[in-house]
């Protein structure tokens, strides 16, 4: 659906993007996850056509660039920034919006409709949207961006700012367009949004893609083992053979197959009050690609 | 085309949102007309038609009251001031001149006795019709008594008898001229109560009363406004064009700044459309704004329409011209602070030379030619080709040919900008 081919630009001596290649299957959701500032939003406009690229290429469905309006009429974008009027209602928002799409008629107002109930604002569709919550302003962003129904749906950071009320709400229309078959790409930094809405997630820092794969298959390359905590009810027998050092009454260690090894433990005669099995996770894996931390980035 | 006026009906829905910049489109310049029609017009209190004079109103007698009661119908107006203050007032402004009545004959006969009245007229040299047309009036005051005894028989009866009683108890009066003239003033209580002279032929006005004028008002043929305010309203209206236009530029900035413009870039519209968009809804406000402040004049102050069909080309043109214009000011700064400023620096620096400020008739001629290069003096021209030059089609076609061709320079070079942001 979308390929992109080593894309690059920058600003001044900022290198932004640092030859990018992507390519999303149609009715898939690719998550670009990146600290702030790792070049997601400037991929995305890329993507768009908003920004010209200095080299590389960006081809939609086979249909070319995205600089071509028909191209274009294929694409839906919801901005980090609110890109709706707040002067006008949700109604007059999405209207506006739809008609620069091309829809009309009878075809406008059942997408309006369609686009309210999506974002959940039916019952304060006459309301200027200055008047709206954070989270409902986020809402109706995202439905401008789905109101013409795009094949290709490229969100940033549509959870910013929001209560988590608002995210559950976009995280369930998200997966509603996606279920219809829409294709999402969808910048985050939020390691549990691209957990649970991509398929696939690319490691995005500095401008370049670090790691693209499903999450089961990120963890399995670059995550590390999942690392066992027990608190111990009492002293351990002295013949027991134990996978790591105790301290503070507490055995801690690094395993594969963690169920495997408490049972082992267990049937050594080990008895404890409570047990934690941390396993890996993309923060994990952005650790281990970069050296740093994602929060910290 | 149907995409272009959907981005100007957005923009048009927004602007009506917008009460700030309704008010410096709509309100301030009606403000704008209305002071400086007010001020070059004179209007105000009705009393600048008027000859204001001081009065000193030290030992003013019953006779001196009757004199001044005789300027009553004349346009001058009086105001009874200490003497320490009537020249000061004079000197200030304040007043055109100052009157001090420093004798006044008691009675309309005191003439021949040898009795004059006394008047000091203090006014600027430098006022010589003021000062000629006091003087008319002081001079008529000081026979207004003859003139009211000649003209009532009764009033000159008593008046004849009264002078005679006060010469034969007179002292001051030499015995032979006390006796010429108690024969004279006999004569004349005579002559009051045999003959009624104050009956023209045929019943007419009354012969004694002075000549008989009759006004004709011949209206000078228009070559000029009609008031003050058909100035005032094509200069303020400009004011509210170049709101529009800084407007407008002003929410392009805005969506720049707010994101609504990378939503707009990436719909399958092109980007000239989105100014497109913008330069026709700051056409249709700007010809709304015409209308609506030229009705405002033409209820309030009269403001008038010499030539409807000039009037509609130079709005027309106008709104083009301004609307061009907007496009090119979009194009500047990348805040709205900065593009405010820039716009407004631009808008106001052609208004200067153009006329929006002060009338160019009050402008040396070279700085007429200067306000050439500004589209405020060519829509100033046309708007008041149309209000009361009374140009008719061919004569306003140069302005309107002028602000076409401000107008497109605008939006081209608008364009030609869009592509580097």
């Amino acid at each position: 659906m979308l390929r992109l081919t080593g894309l690059r630009k920058t600003f001044g001596a900022l290198v932004a993007v640092d030859g990018v290649d992507l390519e999303v299957a149609p009715g898939e959701t690719l998550g670009l996850l990146g600290p702030n500032g790792a070049g997601k939003s400037t991929t995305i406009k890329l993507a768009l056509g908003v920004l010209d690229p200095d080299a590389g290429s960006v081809e939609l469905a086979g249909l070319g660039s995205p600089r071509d309006p028909d191209v274009r009429r294929r694409l839906g974008y919801a901005p980090q920034d609110l890109a709706i009027y707040e002067e006008l209602s949700a109604d007059e928002n999405l209207r506006f919006f739809g008609r620069l799409q091309g829809l009309h008629g009878r075809d406008l107002s059942r997408a309006v409709d369609e686009a309210l109930a999506l974002a959940g604002l039916v019952d304060r569709r006459r309301d200027r949207t200055g008047t709206y919550s954070g989270g409902m302003k986020r809402r109706l962003n995202l439905a401008c961006a789905t109101l013409h129904a795009p094949a290709l749906l490229l969100l940033d950071e549509p959870t910013a700012g929001v209560d988590p009320q608002s995210r559950n709400h976009l995280f369930e229309s998200i997966e509603a367009l996606a279920a219809r078959g829409t294709t999402i790409v969808y910048t985050t930094h939020y390691m549990e949004e691209a957990e649970r809405l991509c398929d696939r997630v690319a490691i995005v820092d500095h401008g370049r893609v670090l790691a693209c794969d499903s999450v089961d298959s990120l963890l399995a390359a670059h995550g590390s083992q999942p690392v066992v905590e027990v608190e111990l009810a009492e002293l351990p027998p002295a013949s027991a053979k134990l996978p790591g050092p105790i301290e503070d009454g507490r055995l801690r260690f690094g395993v594969d197959e963690p169920e495997l090894a408490l049972a082992e433990l267990r049937a050594q005669g080990l008895r404890w009050r409570s047990l934690r099995v941390q396993r890996a996770d993309l923060e994990t894996v952005f650790l281990e690609l970069t050296g740093r931390s994602l929060r910290d980035a | 085309m149907s995409t272009i006026w959907t981005l100007a009906k957005k923009d048009l829905l927004l602007l009506s949102r917008d009460k700030l910049a309704l008010f410096w489109m709509l309100l301030f310049p009606f403000v704008f007309a209305v002071f400086f029609g007010a001020i070059f017009g004179g209007q105000g209190d009705g009393s600048s038609n008027r000859i204001k004079v001081a009065v000193v109103q030290e030992g003013l007698d019953a006779g001196k009251e009757a004199f001044l009661a005789r300027l009553d119908d004349r346009p001058v107006e009086l105001v009874r001031v200490p003497r320490a203050e009537a020249a000061d007032l004079v000197r200030r402004g304040k007043a055109s001149a100052y009157l001090d009545l420093v004798r006044v004959p008691a009675d309309a006969f005191a003439v021949f006795r040898g009795e004059t009245a006394e008047i000091e007229l203090g006014i600027d040299p430098s006022r010589l019709a003021e000062r000629g047309m006091l003087e008319g009036f002081l001079a008529e005051a000081s026979f207004g008594g003859l003139r009211e005894v000649f003209t009532d028989r009764a009033a000159g009866i008593a008046a004849a008898r009264k002078a005679r009683e006060d010469l034969s108890v007179g002292e001051d009066v030499p015995l032979a001229q006390r006796v010429v003239l108690a024969t004279f003033f006999a004569s004349l209580e005579t002559f009051f109560g045999a003959i009624d002279f104050t009956r023209g032929d045929a019943g007419g006005a009354n012969p004694m009363a002075g000549p008989a004028i009759r006004t004709v008002d011949v209206t000078r043929a228009r070559s000029g406004p009609l008031n003050a305010y058909d100035v005032s309203f094509p200069q303020a209206i400009l004011w509210g064009l170049l709101g529009c236009a800084a407007g407008f530029a002003q929410t392009f900035v805005r969506e720049r700044s707010s994101g609504t413009l990378v939503r707009l870039w990436t719909a399958p519209i092109g980007r000239s459309t989105v100014l497109l968009g913008k330069a026709l809804a700051c056409a249709i406000a700007a010809a709304g704004i015409v209308v609506v402040l030229l009705a405002a004049g033409a209820l309030t102050f009269g403001v008038g329409v010499s030539r409807p069909a000039t009037l509609a080309l130079a709005i027309a043109a106008s709104a083009f011209c301004f609307g061009g214009v907007s496009v090119l000011l979009s194009t500047i700064g990348r805040t709205e602070q900065a593009n405010a400023g820039i716009a407004w620096g631009l808008l106001c620096l052609l208004a200067m030379i153009g006329g929006g400020m002060v009338p160019q008739f009050v402008m040396p001629a070279w700085m007429r030619q200067i306000g050439a290069v500004s589209p405020v003096r060519w829509a100033i021209e046309a708007l008041e080709g149309g209000i009361w030059r009374s140009y008719s089609i061919g004569e306003v076609l140069v302005p309107v040919a002028a602000l076409l061709g401000f107008g497109a320079a605008g939006m081209v070079a608008g364009m030609l900008r869009l592509r580097r942001i």
